[in-house]
């Protein structure tokens, strides 16, 4: 029988560390990839990820087992990328979301490419996710959060308001507000180069 | 609908649009045209698959440290350690200073704050405050 995420957490808080890497495993892959898409960078994800889990494991002693794992080490997850962006604000020259005209014609023919009816190859999607970084980078911490939890990682409203330990009315108005931003800058990156009438 | 047009920003891939009104409005079209591309592109931006040895590289860091349960005894050890610390002196104080100790001076500052109608302006709340505070700023972790 496969135990359940609430066995796993009693046998690694008595010091079962098989059991605290069953618990890595189920989860490695969302809390890689929320580092991955918040960061933009794959080099560190890896660190950030192990940083996750030991906090993860610290915490366990307080972690509620009425409530999923999942909400609770996303939330773990998001708060270690904040607190990272925040540590490094002031450190290192953030993106700058001003596409240069090269960066605005690759937009556009991804546009065409969308009204053509193809689908993005990986390659041209992680070419994608590099404009998205650069689109993102006006976006408030959180909303942004809440913008690639929502649409990236297709979490529900209710895991994200978990994740963010807000409400599920605050996390609509925080997703709305991005795409509203996206939005507004897409249509003017794509009307400057011709895209849009 | 914002005003006369969809509101595509909160607009949700699963919410039914207003085809008739989409027909008629150039404006809701294109709208609705960037709105598809951002989420279907932002739906397949790459995904990242971690190594096989992740888990049981954590799982080996993680065996490093202490069991979260002495974890947990260390938190709690931490917490006390500054009542303890309290309670010590206020016991030394008790043995070593016996009320002939007391020089007169002070013995009448002690009678002359009695008198005043100064109120002591720490309550238990503010300690309490100030000692989370204190042992935020010395590095326990944020309790989740």
């Amino acid at each position: 029988m496969v135990p359940t995420d609430e066995d796993l957490v009693k046998a690694a808080l008595s010091g079962d560390t098989q059991s605290f890497a069953e618990i890595v495993r189920r989860y490695e892959r969302l809390v890689f990839n929320i580092v991955y898409h918040y960061m933009g960078s794959r080099d560190e994800v890896e660190d950030q990820a192990q940083e996750v889990f030991l906090k993860v494991y610290r915490a366990l002693p307080q972690y509620d087992t009425g409530r999923p794992l999942k909400a609770w080490i996303s939330r773990i997850t998001v708060n270690t990328c904040l607190d990272e962006l925040r540590r490094r604000r002031g450190k290192k020259a953030m993106l700058f979301s001003q596409l240069s005209n090269e960066e605005e014609d690759r937009l556009d023919r991804f546009y065409d490419r969308f009204e053509a009816g193809e689908p993005l190859t990986e390659a041209r999607a992680a070419e994608f996710f590099d404009l998205l970084q650069r689109l993102m980078s006006d976006l408030g911490d959180k909303d942004r959060m809440a913008f690639l939890l929502r649409e990236i990682e297709g979490q529900s409203y209710a895991e994200i308001a978990a994740a963010l330990d807000t409400s599920e009315v605050a996390v609509r108005i925080r997703v709305s507000r991005s795409r509203g931003k996206l939005l507004k800058a897409l249509e003017s990156h794509l009307a400057a180069a011709g895209s849009l009438k | 609908m914002r005003g006369k047009h969809i509101d595509f920003a909160a607009w949700e891939t699963s919410d039914p649009l207003d085809a008739a009104h989409l027909e008629d409005c150039a404006e809701c079209r294109q709208q609705h045209r960037l709105a598809l591309f951002l989420r279907s592109s932002a739906a397949t931006v790459p995904r990242l698959e971690p190594s096989p040895y992740f888990a049981s590289r954590v799982a080996h860091r993680a065996k490093d440290q202490k069991t979260p349960f002495a974890l947990l005894l260390g938190r709690a050890a931490k917490r006390l350690l500054p009542a303890l610390a309290l309670l010590v002196m206020v016991v030394a104080l008790g043995i070593f200073i016996t009320p002939q100790d007391v020089l007169p001076a002070e013995g009448e500052l002690a009678l002359l704050l009695v008198d005043s109608d100064q109120e002591v302006d720490v309550t238990m709340d503010d300690f309490i405050l100030d000692l989370g505070a204190s042992l935020e700023e010395v590095g326990l972790e944020r309790q989740y």
